[in-house]
């Protein structure tokens, strides 16, 4: 036992502090900002087919458009909230890529591309949007709290980082099944600083979890800039601080984000033990519908992520250089932009849930407390049902 | 030591409850030795399910877990690092993919931090999701409440946050029998369930405890003893303290008390509740927790919703103070036989 606790320690009789950018750990990128391939990165971009980089790039598009339209439709006060992902759309979508199909995903709330890959589309987000009673969550949560069994997505919630010691408990539940599967976590920079994050890190670290962090660092958690966030170089050295290998790559580079999580997806089931993966990113869009984001930022610095180093651009680029651009992106956005109205006018034409839904699935059945509150609610709405829109309900 | 402890409490506590079997073979079992018991029954029928805290490697502060490791192999029954927001979340985790979870909080007392993990998260898991996910394979066992030196931060009874929170269920069993039925019944529970456990009574409370795999139901509360007069209502150690006064007031008193063990706080047998104060007219409710905001307040409001032209007497609540669980004041601080009869007889004369 001595020896077990002493091996890890080493002696010196240098009196020496150790620097805390030691560790300086670069950005891991495939193509500039110009889309154009860099030395070097041949092997990974090759990785990624044109049918591959086809089917990435119109994830991309269709998050692009349906936070679009549905930013709009807020603003016009047709639905009561919107987060949008612009500038975050090549992580989310060279993530949902490289995963296997039955890999477990704990999202933050900035994720939508990995819904859509996984077949929970543009319709249903729309229902969710709408919270009526095809919406998967029964109308119960905000706008964008998406969640969906049958793509492997846990359910978003609002409370920030709670998803990370839970991706760590279900990592470990996989490893411990034997699954050759993993369970990936989203967080952002800011939700690092959350007490969850260190709870999540360090029992994956220590519990050898098949878990996967990725972190979303989009320089802002609503106006807090990193610079108020962290005095460390960035969110990738914590894990190293952990125990597990980290790596940080370019997020807006769907190249680099596909080979970052398939190495870092065959390192957690081969070693076996959680990987941290920090996204270099950018929130181009406000925090939500809630927050005005020019008043703590500059219009350049939004003008740069949205104009130059943007995902969707740079792969447009790339596919021009290829040669593999043989369609009108402007077309094709339009049709992406078509689709997306024709889901938000099914969606909200489609009456919301029963009203008894509401006492529903808080427990796996109603307690005999919940079913008297519902005959209660029953014959106040028998009295006063019109002053509550009961038409707008499915009848029970 | 096992003598010393059948001594100090009566047979009508630690002895068995109408839904566990009776003549069947049983062990001499303290509760902490039940409990146990009714862990190992589930990690040797569920071969995925874990059992994990701090210093649960070992067998836990209060040996638990003894023998478990080596039984069940480490993948299942496992130390975690020291943080109980750790412990809650990756138990939710583990149980959102229907891993059977037993978590430990080694005091209830350091569930605070922990709170955000199992009030907005496992008791909402089910609801936020359209049933599309559920915790409810996830329990979470504290030792809870007094226990004769254990002061501001060794001592307290949490109940009643989470009894607050819809989605949560709360169990509290009194003794050896009842506490494996009731352990068992609430790990096979498609609800998260808070299990908190009397620590006062691990060593102390012994009984014969059968050795086969029973359950005890949740959200039905016992009578453990009938009466006409007044109803008395408690739960875990307080009943200890009940039982005490109740013998002495029907001696002194010359009447006759309902004595009843919720068992379940949440979801809550009413109509037990209902039904015995209708009868008697006359309640007194006890807790260690502090009066203000304290659970009993819940159930005076339900018996007043629902017994009013029965009552004979005001609702009486016998509770901690409204203080922190102080250490060298703690005889004094939470209800006693003494402070428990005082109720009883005033409630009586009223």
């Amino acid at each position: 036992m001595l020896s077990h606790i002493r091996r890890c320690f080493s002696f010196s009789q240098k009196l020496t502090f150790t620097d805390p950018n030691a560790l300086k750990i670069p950005t891991f990128r495939c193509i500039d900002e110009n889309g154009l391939p860099l030395k070097g990165a041949e092997v990974y971009i090759d990785a990624v087919s044109k049918s591959l980089l086809m089917d990435i790039y119109k994830t991309m598009v269709e998050v692009r458009e349906f936070d679009t339209i549905f930013y709009d439709l807020q603003r016009q006060g047709k639905v009561s909230f919107y987060m949008q992902n612009t500038g975050e759309e090549g992580l989310q979508a060279g993530t949902a890529a490289a995963l296997d199909k039955d890999d477990w995903i704990c999202p933050q709330y900035r994720e939508l591309g990995l819904f859509f890959w996984r077949g929970f589309d543009i319709q249903l987000a729309s229902h969710q949007m709408y919270g009526n009673k095809l919406d998967l969550g029964e109308g119960k949560q905000m706008p964008v709290h998406y969640g969906c069994n049958a793509a492997k997505i846990q359910h978003v919630s609002s409370p920030l980082a709670t998803q990370i010691p839970q991706a760590a408990g279900l990592g470990y539940g996989l490893k411990i099944r034997g699954e050759q599967n993993i369970c990936v976590c989203f967080y952002g920079e800011g939700a690092a600083s959350e007490g969850d994050a260190h709870a999540g890190l360090n029992f994956a670290a220590t519990t050898k979890a098949h878990t996967l962090f990725v972190c979303r660092n989009n320089k802002y958690a609503i106006s807090t800039p990193i610079t108020d966030q962290f005095a460390s170089d960035g969110i990738a050295p914590r894990g190293v601080g952990y125990g597990m290998p980290s790596i940080r790559a370019d997020g807006n580079d769907v190249f680099a984000a596909y080979n970052a999580v398939k190495e870092s997806r065959k390192l957690v089931l081969s070693t076996p033990g959680p990987v941290l993966l920090e996204f270099m990113t950018y929130r181009v869009g406000h925090h939500s519908t809630s927050d005005d984001s020019t008043r703590y930022r500059t219009k350049e610095e939004i003008e740069f992520y949205k104009n130059v180093d943007n995902p969707i651009l740079r792969t447009e680029k790339f596919m021009m250089h290829a040669g593999w651009l043989d369609f009108d992106p402007v077309q094709y956005a339009k049709d992406v932009r078509e689709r997306v109205l024709k889901a938000k006018t099914v969606a909200e034409h489609i009456e919301f849930p029963k009203w008894t839904v509401m006492f529903s699935n808080v427990y796996d059945k109603l307690t005999p407390e919940l079913e008297r509150q519902q005959e209660e609610m029953k014959k106040h709405l028998e009295k006063y049902g019109d002053k509550y829109h009961i038409e707008k309900h499915e009848a029970v | 030591m096992q003598r010393a402890a059948t001594r100090k409490f009566s047979s009508l506590l630690f002895g068995t409850s109408p839904e566990a079997p009776s003549g069947v073979p049983a062990t001499r079992r303290t509760m902490l030795q039940s409990i146990s018991n009714a862990i190992d029954i589930t990690l040797t029928k569920d071969k995925t399910a874990c059992l994990f805290g701090e210093d649960i490697a070992f067998g836990g502060v209060f040996r638990v877990a003894e023998g478990l490791r080596q039984k069940h192999g480490e993948n299942r029954v496992f130390n975690t690092p020291l943080c109980e927001q750790g412990i809650a979340g990756f138990a939710i985790g583990l149980s959102a993919i229907g891993i059977t979870t037993i978590a430990e909080i080694q005091f209830a007392d350091y569930i605070f931090p922990a709170f955000d993990q199992i009030v907005n998260e496992a008791a909402k898991y089910r609801y936020r999701s359209g049933g599309q996910f559920n915790v409810g394979s996830l329990l979470i066992r504290a030792p809870y409440g007094a226990v004769d030196h254990g002061a501001l931060y060794h001592s307290q009874s949490p109940e009643a946050y989470f009894a607050h929170t819809p989605g949560l269920k709360v169990v509290i069993p009194r003794g050896p029998i009842q506490a494996k039925g009731l352990l068992l019944a609430s790990i096979r529970d498609q609800n998260p369930v808070l299990f908190f456990e009397p620590k006062m009574l691990y060593r102390s409370a012994v009984a014969d405890v059968p050795n086969e795999d029973y359950e005890i139901p949740l959200g039905k509360a016992e009578i453990l003893k009938e009466g006409k007069d007044i109803t008395l209502i408690g739960y875990g150690l307080q009943l200890v303290h009940m039982e005490k006064a109740m013998i002495r007031a029907e001696k002194e008193l010359k009447i006759s008390c309902e004595l009843i063990d919720l068992r379940t706080i949440s979801p809550l047998d009413r109509e037990t509740i209902i039904d015995s104060v209708k009868k008697t007219g006359r309640v007194l409710i006890a807790h260690e927790a502090p009066k203000f905001g304290g659970f009993a307040g819940e159930i005076a409001t339900i018996i007043n919703e629902n017994c009013f032209l029965h009552l004979e007497a005001p609702i009486h609540r016998v509770c901690g103070w409204d203080t922190p669980f102080p250490l060298v004041f703690e005889k004094m601080y939470y209800p006693d036989e003494h402070r428990i009869f005082e109720g009883i007889k005033s409630t009586i004369n009223f």
